[in-house]
């Protein structure tokens, strides 16, 4: 799949855990999780719900509204922009505060709409859901949180640490807009339906990385920079080893901030002081659906 | 002219037999009084699916539905899956899905597919808004597949809501497209008041939500049918959630329709299963009524200030212009 979606990108935020104070917020597992827990906890851990309140002393939806609220001041959110929150699973908090909170936060006067169970590709279903249902919508708020409790983050330390993060993307439409800003051009799709190999995750990084490779080969031959989620050097060099042509390749950050890491690779990107123009940025979530996203820089930043 | 975006069919399924609060609630230390109060509220019956995961719900829910739908229909041919929730209980541990497991069972290839929930019980009509507007792309794949599951677990005092309603687990799926059509659909529109985004159990937003939710289900009502005056409103049945018998009845007597045009037995029969509540009435009597020729309207009400109405149309009949907003 292919989209072309030549949104501007106005405004950009990603934070992580070091950037963000504390406050007397504490988070909690779902309510009743215990009792769903059997349908819900990874089945590789050995854990007792009983002991499973994990807490932090901050909550990224309310960092995320605070950060939001402050930047509005200045951005230009019209009331009637179409918000789309995405999230990589719903395990950390309940949901609807978090979306319908912006909702309220930033007095929205139009539909709000969250994705959960996304992954670490909230931000590519975003864009696919605005290009397929919401192509007239001259702006567009997208939001991502993600705030990890054990035993997931454990669970999933063996292939890619996580961290807590939070970002939003204000993308306009506009042809003016569109010579000031960076631009997001072109989304491309990568789906692997055999998730059930007994090599683990190699295969789906080994598919993906062929798959980026022909996609650099015969769509985007004239990208500079290739940007990444970061995930750990062996599954990396599945993806890289495949690249047959010179880009520069900025290495890995130190954490996966989950959905939100779309947004932290895009914002490296701007802030590369390079003249380099052209990035693809790109995520996989171990779901099996990955994104490639084209992004072009102006000639004046 | 293209050919119009309707319902090709609905299908659900509802774990085990039916429960009856009376005896389940002396079971399970429910006062009588309690117990009196649900079945004076129109509530009776509910379903247990406490040994089901949200997941193998919702693949029933899709094997029954595949079982009914036209033999030419291909599982290559769905471009879109929206899976709408209330709750959050028994989601899948990360990175598998509903979904994942889902497009894995029936081998769906979809273009994408997503799961919503903030909404609450009017998710559902976002997910019927998103397969709408994907359908009404020219390039998309002509069907859309939307499913819901909801569930809860525990004690009786998390089943029960109030004195105006008992939870049921389940799972439902529907198809839309723009051939085997038995309705046409109308575009949802939807109320916010996200004021009240962290749900009831802000003492506040309680109270709040008490006061308002019955009479911004009136507004809503109202200003779609206003919107769609060419529906036929002395045909029109009502499909509410499975809950809030006393509610409803304020609401069909502030927009002065009489009570026959509510569809109140699966309050008694089903029970509340939140975002399924509208695929199973849909399913339940909304088609044949759609085959008689009467339109529907089904509504999902949220407790965080959400609420969301929808209009299936006869496929015979006045054809409605479909207006949206935005």
């Amino acid at each position: 799949m292919k989209a072309e979606i030549n949104l501007a990108i106005v405004h950009n935020e990603s934070r992580s855990p070091s950037k963000i104070g504390n406050n007397p917020a504490t988070i909690h597992y779902p309510y009743l999780f215990e009792e769903a827990g059997k349908f819900s906890r990874p089945s590789d851990i050995e854990c007792n719900p009983k002991t499973m309140n994990s807490s932090k002393n901050y909550d990224i939806g309310d960092e995320l509204f605070k950060d939001l609220e402050k930047a509005s001041q200045n951005l230009p959110i019209d009331k009637d922009i179409r918000h789309i929150h995405s999230q990589y699973t719903v395990i950390d908090r309940f949901l609807s505060s978090r979306c319908l909170g912006i909702h309220h936060t930033l007095k929205l006067e139009s539909d709000t709409l969250c994705v959960d169970q996304c992954g670490t590709v909230g931000l590519g279903r975003s864009l696919q859901l605005v290009n397929s249902c919401y192509k007239n919508d001259k702006a567009v708020l997208l939001t991502c949180a993600d705030q990890w409790l054990e035993p997931y983050q454990r669970n999933i330390s063996d292939t890619v640490g996580y961290c807590d993060s939070y970002g939003y993307l204000l993308l306009n439409r506009s042809e003016l807009d569109q010579k000031r800003y960076p631009v997001i051009r072109r989304v491309h799709r990568f789906s692997h339906s055999d998730m059930s190999e007994p090599e683990g995750y190699h295969k789906l990084f080994n598919d993906f990385g062929c798959w980026l490779s022909n996609l650099l080969k015969y769509e985007c031959q004239d990208v500079q920079v290739i940007i990444g989620d970061p995930y750990q050097s062996d599954y990396l060099g599945k993806i890289y080893d495949k690249f047959d042509k010179e880009s520069e390749v900025i290495p890995p950050r130190k954490g996966h901030e989950g959905t939100v890491a779309t947004l932290a690779s895009i914002q490296e990107f701007i802030s590369l002081k390079s003249d380099k123009r052209k990035s693809l940025i790109w995520s996989l979530s171990l779901s099996g659906e990955g994104y490639a996203f084209v992004i072009e820089k102006p000639k004046e930043i | 002219m293209k050919k119009p975006i309707g319902i090709i069919d609905a299908e659900y399924f509802l774990p085990g037999d039916a429960i009856d609060i009376s005896t389940w609630g002396r079971v399970h230390g429910v006062e009588q009084k309690r117990i009196e109060a649900l079945k004076r509220n129109g509530c009776r019956y509910f379903y247990d699916g406490t040994d089901y995961s949200d997941s193998s719900l919702v693949n029933e829910s899709v094997a029954r539905l595949w079982k009914k739908l036209p033999k030419s229909i291909k599982v290559e041919e769905i471009g879109l899956i929206v899976h709408a929730r209330t709750q959050v209980f028994s989601i899948p541990a990360p990175p598998i899905s509903i979904l994942q497991n889902l497009k894995n069972t029936f081998q769906f290839q979809p273009d994408f597919d997503m799961s919503i929930c903030q909404l609450a019980c009017a998710s559902v009509y976002k997910a019927m808004e998103i397969g709408i507007r994907y359908l009404e792309n020219p390039d998309a794949r002509p069907y859309v597949l939307v499913v819901t599951s909801d569930r809860v677990f525990g004690s009786a005092s998390h089943r029960i809501r109030q004195s105006g309603g008992i939870q049921s687990d389940g799972a439902a799926a529907v198809l839309l497209g723009r051939k085997f059509l038995k309705s046409i659909l109308v575009a949802p529109k939807f109320y916010f008041d996200s004021r009240l985004h962290r749900g009831p159990l802000y003492e506040d937003n309680s109270k709040l939500i008490a006061q308002t939710c019955w009479r911004d289900s009136a507004n809503l009502i109202k200003e779609y049918l206003d919107l769609h005056p060419s529906i036929d409103k002395e045909r029109l049945k009502v499909l509410p959630i499975n809950a809030d018998l006393t509610l409803w009845k304020i609401i069909l007597k502030t927009l002065k329709m009489p009570e026959s045009q509510l569809f109140s037995e699966n309050i008694y029969r089903r029970g509340h299963a939140c975002s399924n509540d509208f695929i199973i009435n849909l399913s339940d009597i909304g088609l044949a009524n759609l085959e008689k020729g009467n339109p529907v309207l089904s509504f999902g009400q949220s407790n965080l200030g959400v609420q969301g109405c929808l209009v299936n149309l006869p496929k015979t009949g006045k054809f409605c212009e479909v207006k949206r907003e935005g």
